[in-house]
């Protein structure tokens, strides 16, 4: 059987196309999350919970210069591309061996990057001072570098491209300092920007009558890589805090489109629709954090539906056609700041539960009740599982006159000492918002790790204390962890070469990967002519 | 909420490296090729003696070493040049002689694609196009046995660039060693060894389609480590071509 795997891998063509990446994941991992839907489910079946207790460490790369790494990598045929700050490397994914690399030595800025994504045959990634890179996956050669924003505007780009059907969606952050947020989409062979769509509107366009002064500078940063439906071309986008983070007082309304999802046709850049889960916020709630795109039976009928795990810490079920709101129910024992949701979608707040001048203790905390962190959904157990952080902080607010670009934020916001957060894994039925089991993390509440499922009932996620750690997706239950030796700051993924399955993830400074035990066998040296 | 994570990272900001580079570019000799080659000369006269005739070193330093001089802004190169340090002795020479030499300790490190260079590019690309291409790329056009040159001005220096044409074994990159195997299988495969531990090999075939193979499943395998780039060049090009060919390659870059 391996034989003819192996003889397989062997005719596979190097082109990655559109097609291929609605498919993924399977031996392949092609996109950020996985698939377009953002499910985050494996087809691979040869980690089960009951051998996952045999996973070994198979390799570790050492990304150079890393220093809280953020990003998941993609897998092309036995190809990963892992990116670091205005970096990207192509490793073989079976050794861990280094390919090439490209280090972007123009760029005018540093940040956190989150990801590649990978079409024909280009590897793409943004540098920090938003220029997307095109390069030449088999070789690393640079087809081009096309500028999509200006640091000057106060954005900077952290996101990991969405590849599709011939163009390159890219996304813009920033939004704590002032800029208005955008996501555009640029041709994926020459770079062309095809369209620009703000995520705030100019002032005079519909909407901007929600906000008061400051609006040139309004934030709903668009730094998380959306989902999307091939079916129907739409893009399903997150959307961040509005500006200043904690203060709201010179923009009473609603600040449309922040901390929102919003619905946008893919060739135009047209928004469908939006939903806004936290109006006029004053907490730094972005809506970073996955828009899940699935089909079930909901009260006895077949619906599109998005799963959404907000900042805010509700979990909310919407109609994916309309936008129309269905149900929330809270994914937190400590939320504070709202007694619920009301028939129409909208937060019901609880009076007191701004930040102020003195400071407030308020939840959930300003990291949120969840972020950008991966999630799973199985169709099969009826399951949505994510990484959820009970945490309340101290809200203070400055209502000082903005600054764009000041490092301003109106704020702050934190956990007192001996009042730290605890992170939790949680499996919901999104449908009905009941909890089905929670795996509580020990450590700092300092993590952004994610998780990864797989079908046959393994997830895969970094804990709070640096552990990779396989959980029994039915129950919870421990299988099995490794620890890293560094914070985790980013999520895992799983892959197959060959009929192996591997599972990948990077803490702070390397990406380290894992299979299933087998014997070591002595390898001879095979005879090597050299001439 | 982005802004908290970042601040550590900004905080070791590239920007200020690219302010000293922007402001090391000002001296209006730094770049120009007249007066580059007008510091060669005076190098090879002074400085070759304890640098190296190409700045690799000798009796003394290295620098072609970037790190070991790079911190410096170009006023503080001029005056360890003309003052001297340590055993250097001073070399007082009048002030455009001076900045001739740093112009030319510029342009060792400098990417090609920041110093300017003599030659025609157009003539020098349809050289590149006459058969350099059929082993080079170049914006995903041409071949995959030696080194994609797509942003060779931003990763070589001018020097280097002329001196991997006229003298390819110099300094040959790394992966383009060529491999004929046969598996345990009984499957022929050849290409080139992007990378080979003991225990897997990294090929490139001919396609560019990459491959990682277990040591574990090889029979036997030859490796031919010289370069396939023709040695020739400097007597079947004349100096016009290389000087344009040259002139093409340092234009390659991400803008």
């Amino acid at each position: 059987m391996r034989l003819s795997l192996f003889l397989l891998a062997a005719t596979l063509i190097a082109q990655v196309s559109y097609e291929d990446i609605t498919k993924s994941p399977n031996q392949n991992w092609l996109t950020y999350a996985g698939d377009y839907k953002g499910q985050g489910l494996s087809p691979l079946t040869q980690i089960t919970p009951e051998n996952a207790q045999n996973l070994t460490p198979k390799w570790t790369f050492n990304v150079p210069n890393a220093k809280g790494l953020r990003a998941r990598p993609i897998v092309a045929d036995g190809v990963m591309y892992y990116t670091n700050t205005n970096a990207i490397y192509a490793l073989d994914a079976r050794s861990g061996r280094r390919i090439w690399q490209y280090v972007d030595t123009l760029s005018k800025k540093e940040s956190v990057n989150r990801g590649a994504a990978i079409l024909g045959n280009q590897v793409y990634f943004v540098t920090a001072d938003c220029h997307l890179v095109s390069l030449d996956r088999r070789t690393g050669g640079v087809a081009w570098r096309k500028q999509y924003g200006n640091i000057k505007d106060g954005v900077f780009c952290t996101s990991a491209p969405v590849a599709i059907n011939g163009k390159i969606i890219v996304g813009t952050a920033g939004g704590d300092e002032g800029m208005r947020g955008y996501l555009a989409a640029l041709d994926a062979t020459t770079g062309v920007e095809l369209w620009r769509t703000y995520t705030i509107p100019a002032r005079g366009e519909p909407g901007s009558e929600t906000w008061g002064n400051f609006i040139e500078y309004g934030g709903g940063g668009t730094w998380l890589s959306g989902t999307y439906e091939a079916e129907t071309n739409t893009l399903y986008w997150t959307t961040g805090n509005p500006w200043p983070d904690f203060y709201g007082g010179d923009r009473k309304g609603d600040n449309l489109y922040s901390c929102s999802l919003l619905a946008l046709d893919a060739n135009t850049g047209k928004m469908k629709w939006y939903f806004q889960f936290t109006p006029g916020d004053w907490h730094d709630w972005d809506a970073q954090s996955w828009p899940v795109l699935a089909d079930v039976q909901y009260e006895g009928k077949p619906r599109k539906v998005i799963f959404h795990a907000n900042r805010n810490g509700f979990l909310y079920l919407l109609d994916r056609v309309t936008g129309k709101y269905l149900r929330a129910s809270k994914l937190l024992d400590n939320l504070d700041w709202a007694s619920g949701i009301d028939p129409k979608g909208r937060p019901i707040p609880v009076p007191g539960k701004n930040p102020t001048p003195e400071g407030n203790r308020i939840c959930p905390g300003v990291r949120g009740a969840t972020n950008w962190m991966s999630q799973s959904w199985n169709p099969a157990t009826g399951l949505l599982s994510v990484i959820v952080l009970e945490q309340c902080d101290v809200y203070t607010s400055s209502s000082k006159t903005p600054e764009p670009g000041k490092n301003f934020a109106g704020g702050g916001a934190g956990p007192r000492p001996n009042d730290a957060g605890k992170f939790y894994m949680r499996s919901f039925d999104p449908l009905t918002g009941e909890r089905k089991w929670q795996y509580p993390m020990t450590g700092k509440a300092e993590m952004w790790a994610g998780l990864t499922g797989t079908v046959t009932g393994v997830l895969f996620a970094g804990d709070d204390d640096g552990h990779l750690i396989a959980v029994d997706a039915k129950s919870g239950k421990h299988l099995w962890h490794y620890q890293t030796g560094d914070s985790i700051t980013a999520s895992p993924i799983t892959f197959a070469i060959d009929g192996k399955q591997y599972v990948s993830i990077a803490n702070a400074t390397s990406i380290l990967t894992f299979g299933l035990f087998e014997p070591v066998k002595s390898i001879p040296v095979p005879p090597i002519q050299i001439r | 909420m982005q802004r908290i994570l970042l601040t550590t990272l900004l905080a070791a900001s590239l920007l200020a490296q690219h302010a000293k580079d922007d402001e090391a570019a000002k001296h209006p000799f730094m770049g120009d090729p007249l007066r580059i080659e007008a510091g060669r000369k005076a190098y090879l006269g002074g400085c070759a003696g304890c640098h190296g005739p190409e700045g690799g070193g000798g009796r003394g330093p290295s620098i072609i070493d970037r790190a070991a001089w790079h911190p410096m802004t170009d006023d503080n190169l001029y005056a360890t040049i003309q003052k001297g340090v340590g055993i250097m002795p001073a070399a007082n020479l009048p002030t455009d002689g001076g900045w001739e030499l740093v112009a030319f300790v510029r342009s060792l490190t400098s990417p090609a694609v920041d110093v300017k260079a003599p030659g025609d590019p157009a003539l020098g690309e349809s050289l590149f196009n006459a058969g350099c291409n059929n082993c080079h790329r170049i914006g995903g056009k041409g071949g995959f046995a030696g080194p994609d040159l797509s942003n060779i001005g931003r990763t070589s220096t001018l020097p280097k660039l002329r001196r991997s044409i006229l003298d390819p074994d110099y300094e040959r990159t790394p992966g383009f060693h060529r491999a004929s195997l046969t598996l345990r299988t009984g499957d022929k495969l050849s290409g080139l060894v992007k990378d080979r531990t003991n225990y897997n090999l990294q090929l490139q075939l001919k396609d560019g389609s990459l491959r990682s193979i277990p040591v574990n499943t090889i029979e036997s395998l030859e490796i031919t480590e010289s370069t396939t780039m023709p040695r020739d060049y400097a007597t079947i090009l004349s100096k016009d071509d290389i000087t344009n060919l040259v002139g093409f390659l340092r234009q390659q870059g991400a803008k």
